[in-house]
């Protein structure tokens, strides 16, 4: 579905000295400096991927959306999407995918939300039974039969994210692109939106590349991730790996009364306690799940027990660490 | 020409949508209009006779027909692609399975259409209460310019698409907006008739599309010496037309190539 190979793409950017004889200087002759945004990346996805694309600010993570869906020239490399070029593929490409930026609205903003949604159905071409049947779908999913009559300007954040991404799934898009599409929007509509989207991505097969700072939505939307950092490709693969990958602890949780001091049973693991409630974290090459469990229920009458995946936070957090040591 | 008519429809929608600021713009307007006519009321007044080429009588028709065509479009209306390449949202342009060319003149006409029925009764309003003062036009002449008003808006909405898109090269858009302006302003003949200017400038207008938006059509109706047949006039405005569709298409074609857009 999308085939990347040495993606370059580098922006030339004008320099302005500063103070006063810099803005003159400037009116007579420009100096311009190269800004690297994506430094020569590859990958692919196939059909009906979720795939994440992660990256601290400045990545290069929106750049690759504007590239692949052809609103950006590359500077270098080859670019694929439904073995076309986003660039000249044209009209018919751009009914195939589906746009959202979360700090920009695809709708009208004048006009009633029902208005911007028909005239994509004008836009796009669309059957009319097609229309009617993806209205009514995306507006039970996402609550928005109170907010069809009014102008997008009139709604929050929350509600105009919830018609932006309603709008781009009128069509029925083969691909969706999403950029950071929760960005500045509380827990529940994260909520809504994340289960539409994975809904969506499960039963109709619909393909999305997502860019998102907030960890949870990657974790609850996508299967895979791609990293970039600096315009670099670090890893390329799942979600599931990648956390093994850069986080190698594991960790147990359990609450109840202490009857012996873990620490003794478990010398070689970092052990930390808050109320009834003690964190045990560990490496796996040091101590075995089954001897780990054994030493916890020697130790406490246990209440409550999780054992703990790494966090995604936590995995991208020490990445961007290694990034900067590096 | 669904689509046309859909974006068309919709443009229209957002100008109705600010209600006051809509109402203001559409009769701020006659107040400068009521000024020209005192204006070259107390220049006649002076000299009696005709001014250049221009009887009272003609004048008078020219600055309603002009002013008419000049307020189609507001300084608002005419800046909406500009600031949106200014602030990025022509991305939502960009991925749209519609012509940039077709979604830039639908917007335009949209915000000029309802101000051109107000200007329609404007002008109707003109000729019954104060025909008596002004050179009426033949069916002829109305014949004529219908055709070539049309032209002229659309080279209007074209010429204000090509500067647009000079934003995409530029981070201030103002200074393009207030240049294209300008040139509109003096060149078409809205502020001054072209008939009126100097030999050497008036030449210098004629090579621009800029009379061929207000100065020409108006000369149309009042059956003035224009130099030119109206099937030449018409096939230069189509000239022109076609001149700034090619702009449009090599300044779009570069802007796409070189696009920066900034943020997330």
């Amino acid at each position: 579905m999308i085939e990347v190979k040495e993606l370059k793409k580098v922006y030339r950017v004008n320099v302005k000295k500063p103070g006063m004889m810099g803005a003159v200087q400037n009116l007579f002759r420009s100096e311009w400096t190269e800004k690297t945004a994506i430094g020569g990346i590859s990958f692919q996805a196939h059909e009906g991927q979720a795939l994440a694309c992660i990256g601290e600010n400045g990545a290069g993570k929106s750049t690759l959306i504007k590239v692949l869906i052809g609103i950006l020239t590359p500077t270098a490399g080859e670019v694929s999407v439904f073995g076309k070029d986003p660039r000249k593929a044209g009209r018919p490409y751009l009914r195939e995918i589906g746009v959202v930026f979360g700090q920009k609205s695809n709708l009208w903003i004048d006009i009633p939300v029902i208005e911007s949604y028909q005239a994509v159905q004008t836009l796009y071409r669309l059957d009319r039974q097609v229309f009617q049947r993806n209205l009514e779908q995306i507006v039970g999913l996402l609550e928005l039969e109170p907010l069809l009559s009014s102008p997008a300007r009139k709604l929050s954040l929350g509600q105009r994210m919830r018609a932006d991404i309603g709008m781009v799934f009128l069509h029925e898009p083969k691909l969706l692109f999403l950029d950071e599409p929760t960005i500045g929007l509380d827990i529940n509509v994260k909520h809504t939106i994340r289960t539409f989207l994975r809904k969506m991505n499960q039963e109709k097969g619909t393909g999305i590349l997502l860019t998102s700072h907030d960890l949870d939505d990657i974790d609850e939307i996508c299967d895979d991730a791609v990293v970039l950092s600096k315009g670099k490709l670090i890893y390329d693969g799942t979600l599931d790996q990648l956390k093994h990958r850069y986080v190698t602890e594991k960790m147990v949780r359990v609450t109840g009364r202490p009857r012996q001091e873990i620490r003794l049973l478990l010398p070689g693991a970092r052990v930390s306690a808050e109320g009834r409630t003690t964190k045990v974290v560990y490496q796996p090459g040091q101590y075995s799940s089954e001897e780990v469990l054994h030493a916890v229920t020697s130790a406490f009458e246990i209440e409550d027990i999780t054992i703990q995946e790494p966090d995604i936070d936590e995995v991208v957090s020490r990445i961007f660490q290694k990034g900067e040591d590096a | 020409m669904k689509s046309f008519f859909r974006l068309t429809s919709i443009s229209l929608q957002s100008h109705l949508y600010y209600k006051t600021s809509f109402l203001l713009n559409l009769l701020s307007p006659v107040v400068l209009l009521c000024g020209q006519y005192m204006l070259w009321g107390a220049l006649y007044g002076q000299q009696g006779g005709t001014i250049g080429s221009m009887t009272q009588r003609e004048m008078f028709t020219y600055i309603l027909i002009a002013f008419s065509l000049n307020n189609l479009l507001g300084w608002s209306s005419e800046n909406v692609l500009a600031k949106e390449i200014r602030n990025g949202t022509v991305v939502a342009r960009c991925i749209r399975p519609v012509p940039f060319l077709v979604q830039a003149v639908s917007e335009m006409t949209g915000a000029l259409a309802f101000q051109a029925l107000v200007n329609f009764l404007v002008v109707l309003a003109g000729v019954v209460f104060f025909g008596a003062y002004m050179e009426i036009p033949s069916a002829a002449a109305v014949a004529g310019f219908v055709p070539c008003v049309i032209l002229a808006v659309l080279l209007r909405i074209m010429m204000i698409d090509v500067f647009s898109l000079l934003c995409f090269f530029s981070t201030g858009y103002l200074g393009i907006s207030w240049t294209r302006a300008a040139l509109f302003d003096f060149f078409s003949g809205a502020m001054i008739p072209v008939a009126m200017f100097p030999e050497w400038l008036g030449n210098v207008a004629r090579f621009t599309p800029f009379p061929y938006m207000i100065q020409v059509p108006v000369s149309v109706l009042l059956g003035d010496d224009t130099s030119m047949g109206i099937v030449q006039i018409l096939g230069m405005q189509l000239v022109w037309l076609a001149i700034l569709v090619l702009l449009h298409s090599l300044l779009y074609g570069c802007a796409r190539k070189n696009m920066t857009i900034a943020g997330g």
